[in-house]
């Protein structure tokens, strides 16, 4: 049974007119309640009606709008065409309702966005009569989706175009589910290859465990990871990946990945360890040569030594080859530490008394020898002459200070100080005789101490009173220059 | 003057190899022969057998003197003292797993080598 507000003009029912008041009245009221542009065109005579909300949109109403086709010169040009393409087929093709979205221009000459929603009444044959519809302004929305999509293809276009190769892949499944054109162009790999793709299968055969064991930490934030890559050529590269967790719309668990390719960088790299590690070897042996050449000397001047039973003749060849042992175990210790270059004092004057002991007294232990020392690294240009001047004072001490002596001891002190190196050698021996300056003694010996520290900037205190005491202060600054 | 002992010097330097000689002869020992190559030497030990052999590390060969003690002491007990001039660790290890009596680094003073000689060679 029908109610009332239930009747339709198409349905041929016959209201009475006391309903067609109501309903008319009903229809007033909604067309003034609504802000949308509501119209009734009459297609016989040719007549529009509009409601108040027309106003609204377009103001007043100008004597060519009350034509049916008003509306076409207010459609935006581009969109003209295909609204009233699709208005004219709806017409014609029967339907009933037609709705289309459009841009439509308002009185003051901007555009607004609307949605166009209309119905035709026809008659018994279907031919159209009358279309009422209305006009929405859906500038707003409109607004905001273009906003939001332009927002999308901004964010859309830093991964697109990033020069940085760039995928995202599904944490749980390991398919890669997006792949910027960076990292298409430099794996080689269409996108469609990429995406009917695992992850793991562009990982070098090795690293595929390796990389399955990391994953189980995937949800972890910002990640860096050293692998190895295989492009579609086979070219197997050294990547650097970073890696941040994202979370897109349907929840999926997924990781924006971005590669650095670190192969050249790795090779030049290897270069120059493999450079570094044959100027290494270079080196060490240029130190074991320099040491074998000074031994064949050192054996020489042995030979030549043994021929000799007189002292006076025999001493200074001796003297010779300890010095010559004294720079041979410069290149000794070189050889042994790490940087080639540098030796550690300490131990070297150990080694250097050592070998003094044994070539100059006949019995070893009856020169008591008390070393106090810092950690002092030497660079090999302050290393030789040093330890040729330790060398001397050693040897002044051990074959003049303690003749007709029973208790003979010498002791080194070698202290790192701020700006300099201290080394204070002294002896328990006769001390220097009273008529002696040092600095000014023609023996090769003091020649050799004060020349060697003029070298090296180094100042030399000499003191005798209850036996003989040197005292070096070499300055740093000058040492490592 | 000790007891006339048996030395071999394997050295690939000629005046080194000379002192080493001549200082042993002065000390009373009898060098047995001179061979600057590992391969020299294992054919020489086959018919001279000595009671110590000097031995160098970097040979003329293609064994180093490690390498050939190795060798000799598969079949010969023979003592061996180093005289060498590799002082690195990592030489001087692979040398003590050779059994050997001494590691003497060159230039090796004639009173050092003469006591490490004396320790392999005088009885107790």
């Amino acid at each position: 049974m029908k109610q009332m507000g239930d009747t339709s003009p198409e349905d041929g029912y016959k209201p009475s007119i006391d309903l067609l008041k109501i309903e008319q009245d009903r229809f007033l009221y909604v067309s003034r309640a609504t802000r949308d542009a509501v119209y009734d065109i009459d297609f016989e005579s040719g007549l529009v009606w509009r409601n108040d909300g027309y106003h609204h949109l377009f103001g007043d109403i100008l004597d060519d709008e009350n034509q049916i086709d008003w509306w076409h010169d207010r459609i935006h040009p581009e969109d003209r065409q295909r609204v009233i393409k699709s208005s004219t087929d709806a017409k014609n093709k029967n339907r009933v309702f037609w709705t289309d979205e459009y841009r439509l221009q308002k009185y003051n000459g901007t555009y607004a966005y609307v949605i166009d929603r209309a119905y035709f009444i026809r008659n018994a044959k279907g031919v159209a009569k009358r279309k009422i519809g209305a006009i929405s302004d859906i500038t707003d929305r409109k607004q905001a989706e273009l906003e939001l999509q332009e927002s999308v293809n901004r964010y859309r276009g830093f991964f697109e175009k990033n020069p940085v190769p760039m995928w995202v892949y599904d944490i749980d499944t390991l398919d890669f589910v997006d792949i910027n054109t960076a990292a298409i162009q430099h794996y080689g790999y269409s996108r469609e290859d990429f995406l009917s793709m695992k992850i793991t299968q562009i990982r070098a055969h090795n690293d595929v465990h390796p990389v399955l064991k990391d994953l189980s930490s995937a949800d972890s934030d910002l990640r860096s990871f050293f692998w190895r890559h295989i492009k579609k050529d086979g070219t197997i590269i050294d990547v650097e990946l970073k890696s941040q967790p994202i979370r897109i719309a349907d929840g999926q668990r997924t990781r924006l990945v971005a590669i650095y390719d670190i192969t050249a960088r790795k090779l030049a790299e290897q270069q120059v360890r493999t450079s570094l590690h044959e100027k290494e070897i270079l080196l060490k042996e240029v130190h074991h040569r320099v040491k074998n050449n000074l031994a064949i000397i050192y054996s020489l001047l042995s030979l030549q030594a043994d021929q000799f039973d007189d002292e006076v003749l025999r001493d200074p060849l001796v003297e010779s080859m300890n010095r010559i042992r004294t720079m041979s175990l410069i290149h000794e210790k070189l050889y042994q530490s790490e940087s080639l270059a540098k030796i550690n004092l300490k131990s070297y004057i150990h080694d250097l008394v050592a070998g003094l002991k044994s070539s100059m007294s006949n019995n070893e232990d009856d020169i008591a020898v008390d070393i106090t020392a810092d950690d002092v690294i030497l660079d090999v240009t302050l290393a030789v002459p040093c330890g040729l001047i330790i060398n001397e004072i050693l040897t002044n001490s051990i074959k003049h200070a303690f003749r007709g002596r029973e208790d003979r001891s010498i002791s080194i002190a070698i202290r790192e100080e701020y700006s300099d190196y201290h080394i204070i050698i002294s002896d328990n021996g006769k001390g220097l005789p009273e008529d002696f300056n040092p600095k000014n003694a023609n023996t090769l010996g003091m020649t050799l101490i004060f020349g060697l520290s003029d070298q090296i900037n180094a100042s030399v205190k000499v003191t005798s009173n209850k036996g003989t005491s040197f005292s070096i202060e070499i300055p740093k600054h000058d040492a490592t220059q | 003057m000790p007891p006339s002992n048996k030395i071999i010097i394997v050295e690939d330097d000629f005046i080194l190899a000379k002192v080493t000689h001549l200082q042993l002869s002065r000390l009373g020992y009898d060098v047995i022969g001179i061979y600057s190559s590992g391969e020299q030497t294992l054919n020489a030990i086959k018919i001279q057998q000595p009671d110590l052999i000097l031995m160098d590390i970097q040979l003329s060969g293609k064994l180093d003197g490690i390498q050939t003690v190795e060798a000799i002491q598969q079949e010969f007990p023979i003592p061996v003292i180093y005289v060498t001039g590799n002082s690195d660790q990592s030489t001087k290890l692979r040398a003590m797993n050779t059994n050997c009596t001494e590691y003497l680094i060159k230039p090796v003073d004639k009173v050092d080598l003469e006591l490490a000689v004396r320790k392999v060679l005088t009885p107790d």
